[in-house]
């Protein structure tokens, strides 16, 4: 077995989250700030010392004291533990930032901060390499600094750092993009990587661990932590850390479909969903039954979920004689129920949805 | 359905007694009673009767007390398909004793009371709501014809009515609940009739909007950091620059080699100046040994003056010794001269005071001499006026007074002899009248008896009493007696002459006293003091000087005399000056003496002073040889010395420019401390934190904003679709009514076109193409389409099944002959069908109706 240690980035810490409710949202923050006892935890039970956290610990430059002190001070805790945090894009190591104002609190000792790319040793012959981000917007592949750091003959070299990929870019400047062959380049046994939020391989010896405990609607395999041993650098042990999941949805309708059915596993009706939020895209036609039967449906699931967002200007009801006969007979009601059915106007769809519902009820 | 009688007891009008009709007639019927009888009383009966529940305490029933006290109670028999009913309502103001009844007529047998007889009429009546119904929509009350169109329970019966006629409104009771929900729902987010936005919308908005500011604000916050961020960098940098430790050593070491330099010189400026200090010295011992040479110098010359000066000091001491001596001599010949002078001056002084003196006295013994003659005069003086005083003691004598006495005597005489026979003795002779001869031709008065003598013969003559002339010359001559006794006169002319003595007396005194005032103005007592004072003074020398004689001797020895002292004086001027000049002559010669002695004690022999001479001079030569060695000395020092001062200005400008940089690094540190203490203040509220909250809350509030928007317009579209599909159905549902009213109204208006609208207010009559509003239309208009659309109804109704009775109170008080005679037919069209009942005040209007007329009677007693 060789060298082990817990691979994590994107802690995000101090994530305001403030599009939720009070009651989420505290719940939210709470859940990040306990992403340092669930990683100790799991370091424990991996038998590792050190926690290697590859940029974007905190949310902002500037974060408030209040951010600052209390993941510190969780980290303190885990004394026997050693915490090696490296700036990223979010939190850069700016003059006067917020990792000049963690010097001047004072870090405990199984604190590290990497703000400097140069190796520190994490115990003899093993060396970590970090690329941390100077300021915002360097401009430059900083990963490159890896290749000229030097480090004893045969020592074990670790590379850390935070960018995209040629595969996962989004809107990185390509400038800015970690070399795919940096492993090889740098004579590393393993690349860390953070930025993008899911793990990810990245190339050999190359992983992006993801955030531990997921932020966005994204379905990317968020929430893990890595336990890598350097003896298999190429299969990092991937670890569940999550407390909430994160549920990115679509579903297209044509009529005739069961919209209940059709969100079924979105929706497990044997599962607790307190601690999911989902963000649900739905699109196509729905006859006007289906679609009185779809937000009844959704408002059901609406009381089991932390939270869901649904997007629905994609949807649009379709009327039939059926429906209409069903629900409205021939009467003046249903002379509206045509019109709006028939009217090009954007509310007409969800007027239709209004009437349906109140001449139900 | 139709009524065929109305009991009332207790209520409003009628009291105990009550009222009942019990005639009524299918057709037209006709109550016409007078103002005040209670026709509106019972129009409300009729309606209380079939509509109020008698449990409600409500201000309808409450309307229908009687003044007087009392519980209402109303019955009314009706008939319908159904059969014959009697319905029983008993108002008790209160849940307890109130009741409804439905009776089975003829048998009165109870069929339903209360909720379930109150449910039974409804149902009877066939209304919507258990208040109102068909009836409560054709009854028209007194006045409610002038109120445009029909109240909103109304309008709900009319629409229940309209809406049977038309299959296509099977749903009209959901449109309703639609129509609601959707209010409902509409007006969560905005107010209906402004659009406004209310509610969650108004709530969003203004989230959004205050979100904005939030965010603004932050983000004007963040800006602030940022700026100040970069500062501090700044300032870091500067701080950093500054206190780099191989430039601050290369300082360091420059300062320290400057201060080197600058000792070494210091070192020389030192040397300088203590041989400055020498030189000083030298010089000041050079000047000592010339002051000391010059002053043996002087001291010679001294020396040398005073010893030619001490034999002229003698002479001149014996010459002004000389002149002394003279003046002395003058000085005791002057004062000797003088002496002489003051004798004889003084001699002659003293007599002409004892001349004085004596003259005095011999003043006073004249002023003696004149005061005793003065008194003897004021003596005599005082006794001549005592005299006279005597004299004036006796009254004055009024010579007036006795001047008419001694008239009044002489008038009374003549008067008398004016009567007396007179005797005359005209030749012959002699003859005696009373022993008096007689003188021829000279008369005689007779008077009395008169014994007349001639020759011896003897005649007497009584001359009889004339007594008044008489006694008025005694009196006159009493008085005169008298007033002569009382001034101690013998006569007339002896009181002229005492009382022209008495005037002089008067005068003379008055004399006399002014002369005493004259001599003796004091007295007589002042002039004897002072003759007493005089008598007892010195009797004068008769011997003496005149003091004109005197005076000449005096005042030549005055002059002599005065001469005499100013030669003295001067005398003694000239002795004082000569005895000063000896005094000083006599002192410069003794000073002169002391100071040669002095100086030839100092300065010693001949052959002592020339060595005294000869060494004050080789100290000055010494003197100038030391001094000139120090001053080449000093020269050669000072050529270091400026090359000195240079290494000092170096030092110093190093110094300064330390000095400068310790002050910049100092200030630059504190504000670097106070810029990064406030940005830390800043970041530790977490502002950039803050920020992204409030994008992230904005972001949010927007959506939700847009999604209630959305929401609005989708309820605001059903809102307008159903509004539009209700008004297209209203116009088809309201056509039956219309084509009942159209052809009336064109009767009884001549109107060609009528609408109304949703609230059935007539909205236009269009006549000869004039369009009228309901605002533009008469009363009596408004009243004839409130009839004509309750026609149109009743008519509507009864084709629908049972008709219902049409009650009007007081209907067309407003209307011409002509409408009224239309009226009369259309009413009697609908009377073929339906039971109509007319209340009314003008018995007469309604002649020509051919109404069935309805009696009253009291309340049947059974």
């Amino acid at each position: 077995m060789g060298f082990r240690f817990l691979h994590t980035a994107d802690w995000q810490l101090g994530r305001p989250f403030a599009r939720f409710d009070a009651e989420l949202r505290g719940q939210l923050k709470d859940a990040r700030l306990s992403i340092i006892e669930t990683l100790a935890a799991l370091a424990r039970e991996e038998g590792v010392t050190h926690v290697l956290v590859a940029g974007d610990v905190w949310d902002q430059m500037a974060p408030s004291d209040q951010s600052l002190r209390r993941p510190l001070d969780r980290m303190r805790a885990a004394s026997d533990l050693q915490f090696w945090l490296m700036p990223g894009n979010h939190d850069p190591a700016g003059a006067e930032g917020l990792w000049q104002r963690l010097q001047e609190m004072g870090v405990p000792e199984n604190v590290h901060l990497l703000l400097e790319a140069r190796p520190h040793q994490l115990e003899e012959g093993v060396f970590v390499l970090p690329a941390p981000w100077p300021t915002k917007r360097p401009g430059r592949d900083l990963s490159a600094d890896l290749d000229r750091m030097e480090t004893p003959e045969g020592a074990l070299r670790i590379g850390l750092a935070h960018a995209g990929t040629e595969d996962i870019k989004e809107n990185a400047e390509s400038a800015m993009l970690i070399a795919p062959d940096r492993a090889d380049r740098a004579g590393l046994r393993y690349l860390a990587l953070g930025d993008w939020h899911g793990m990810k391989r990245a190339g050999e010896r190359t992983f992006y661990s993801g955030t531990p405990e997921p932020d966005r609607f994204r379905n990317n395999n968020q929430g893990y932590a890595l336990i890598v041993d350097t003896d298999q650098p190429d299969a990092p042990q991937r670890h569940a850390t999550a407390q909430f999941r994160w549920r990115m949805a679509e579903a297209a309708f044509l009529p005739g479909d069961d919209p209940v059915q059709k969100l079924a596993d979105i929706f497990p009706a044997d599962a607790a969903l307190d601690r999911t939020l989902v963000r649900l895209e739905i699109s196509g036609v729905l006859s006007l039954s289906e679609s009185g039967a779809l937000t009844r449906f959704l408002e059901e699931q609406r009381a089991r979920v932390a939270y869901l967002r649904l997007k629905d200007q994609g949807l649009s009801v379709e009327t039939d004689a059926r429906d209409l006969d069903e629900l409205l007979g021939d009467g003046l009601l249903r002379n509206v129920a045509e019109r709006l059915a028939a009217s090009p106007e954007s509310e007409a769809s969800l007027a239709l949805r209004y009437l349906d519902s109140f001449a139900r009820s | 359905m139709k009524i065929e009688a109305l009991r009332v007891r207790n209520l409003r009008k009628f009291g105990a007694k009550g009222l009942a009709i019990e005639n009524f007639a299918p057709g037209i019927n006709l109550l016409a009673r007078p103002n005040e009888f209670g026709k509106s009383a019972l129009f409300d009966a009729l309606r209380a009767g079939l509509f109020f529940k008698p449990t409600a305490n409500n201000r309808e029933t409450r309307a229908l007390k009687p003044e007087a006290g009392g519980d209402p109670l109303v019955e009314i028999d009706l008939s319908s398909q159904q059969g014959s009913f009697r319905v029983r309502k008993h108002f008790m103001g209160s849940r307890k004793g109130s009741g409804t009844q439905l009776l089975e007529r003829p048998t009165l047998r109870e069929l339903a009371r209360e909720d379930a007889a109150i449910a039974k009429i409804a149902e009877m009546l066939g209304a919507a709501s258990p208040t109102e119904g068909t009836p409560g929509l054709l009854w028209l009350a007194q006045g409610e014809g002038f109120a445009p169109g029909l109240s909103g329970e109304q309008r709900k019966t009319a629409d229940g009515l309209l809406s049977s006629e038309v299959t296509e409104a099977a749903m009209g009771g959901d449109v309703g609940r639609v129509r609601s929900r959707t209010e409902a729902e509409l007006q969560k987010l905005e107010t209906l009739k402004t659009g406004k936005a209310t509610g969650e919308m108004a709530t969003a908005l203004k989230t959004v909007s205050t979100l904005e500011s939030d965010v603004a604000e932050l983000e004007q916050k963040v800006r602030l950091s940022s700026d100040l961020r970069s500062e501090v960098e700044g300032l870091s940098k500067r701080e950093a620059r500054l206190s780099e430790p191989k430039e601050t050593e290369r300082r360091r070491e420059e300062l320290r080699e400057a201060r080197l330099a600058a000792k070494e010189a210091e070192l020389d400026l030192q040397k300088a100046s203590h041989t400055r200090e020498q030189l000083a010295a030298a010089e000041a011992a050079l000047q000592t040994a010339r002051d000391k040479q010059t002053e043996l110098q002087a001291s010679l010359k001294e020396l040398e003056s005073k010893e030619k000066a001490r034999g002229m000091a003698a002479a001149a001491l014996t010459a002004v010794q000389d002149d002394l001596g003279h003046t002395e001599a003058a000085l005791k010949a002057a004062s000797e001269k003088r002496e002489g002078e003051q004798a004889r001056h003084d001699t002659l002084s003293r007599e002409f005071a004892e001349a004085r003196r004596n003259e005095a006295l011999e003043r006073e013994q004249a002023e003696a001499e004149r005061l005793r003659e003065t008194k003897e005069r004021v003596d005599t003086v005082m006794k001549d006026a005592q005299r006279l005083r005597e004299v004036l003691k006796a009254p004055a004598i009024d010579l007036a007074q006795l001047a008419k006495l001694e008239t009044a005597v002489l008038r009374a005489k003549a008067a008398e002899e004016a009567e007396a026979p007179v005797l005359t003795l005209e030749e012959g002779g002699p003859a005696t009248l009373n022993g008096e001869d007689l003188r021829a031709g000279e008369g005689q008065t007779l008077s009395g008896s008169a014994a007349i003598e001639i020759g011896g013969t003897r005649l007497t003559v009584d001359v009889p009493d004339r007594g008044n002339l008489a006694r008025s010359r005694a009196t006159a001559e009493g008085e005169l007696a008298a007033f002569l006794s009382a001034a101690g006169a013998k006569n007339a002319e002896d009181a002229a002459e005492i009382e022209r003595s008495r005037k002089a007396a008067e005068a003379d005194l008055k004399r006399l006293d002014a002369e005493r005032k004259r001599l003796a103005p004091d007295g007589l007592g002042a002039i004897e003091a002072r003759l007493e004072t005089l008598a007892a003074a010195e009797q004068p020398a008769g011997d003496l000087r005149r003091l004109e004689d005197i005076e000449p001797l005096l005042d030549e020895a005055k002059t002599a005399l005065d001469a005499a002292s100013a030669d003295e004086r001067r005398a003694q001027a000239f002795h004082k000056a000569a005895s000063d000049k000896a005094l000083e002559a006599k002192f410069a010669a003794a000073t002169n003496e002391k100071d040669c002695e002095r100086l030839l004690s100092q300065l010693g022999d001949e052959a002592a002073r020339a060595g005294k001479l000869a060494a004050a001079e080789d100290a000055v030569l010494a003197g100038e040889r030391a001094r000139g060695a120090r001053a080449s000395e000093l020269e050669a020092l000072e050529k270091n010395v400026a090359a000195g001062q240079a290494a000092t200005t170096r030092l110093k400008r190093l110094e300064e420019v330390e000095r400068k940089l310790g002050q910049e690094l100092s200030s630059l540190r504190e504000n670097l401390a106070q810029k990064r203490g406030q940005l830390r203040a800043l970041d530790a509220d977490g502002a950039e934190e803050q920020l992204a909250a409030a994008v992230e809350l904005l972001e949010a509030a927007s959506q939700r904003a847009e999604q209630l928007e959305e929401r609005r317009k989708a309820l605001r579209m059903l809102l307008t679709l159903i509004d539009d599909e209700e008004a297209q159905r209203r116009d088809r549902v309201v056509e039956p009514v219309m084509a009942t009213i159209r052809p009336m109204a064109a009767r009884l208006l001549g109107a060609e076109a009528l609408r109304f609208d949703s609230e059935w207010r007539p909205e236009a009559v269009d006549r000869q193409g004039l369009a009228l509003g309901d605002a533009q239309l008469s009363g009596g208009t408004r009243e004839q389409l409130a009839l004509l659309t309750r026609i149109g109804f009743a008519k509507l109704a009864a084709s629908q099944g049972e008709p219902m009775p049409l009650i009007l109170d007081d209907p067309l008080s407003y209307a011409d002959d002509d409408r009224i005679k239309v009226s009369f037919d259309l009413l009697h069209e609908l009377a073929q069908e339906t039971q109509i009942i007319i209340f009314s005040c003008h018995e007469q209007v309604f002649d020509e109706l051919g109404a069935h007329r309805l009696e009253t009677e009291a309340f049947p007693e059974n």
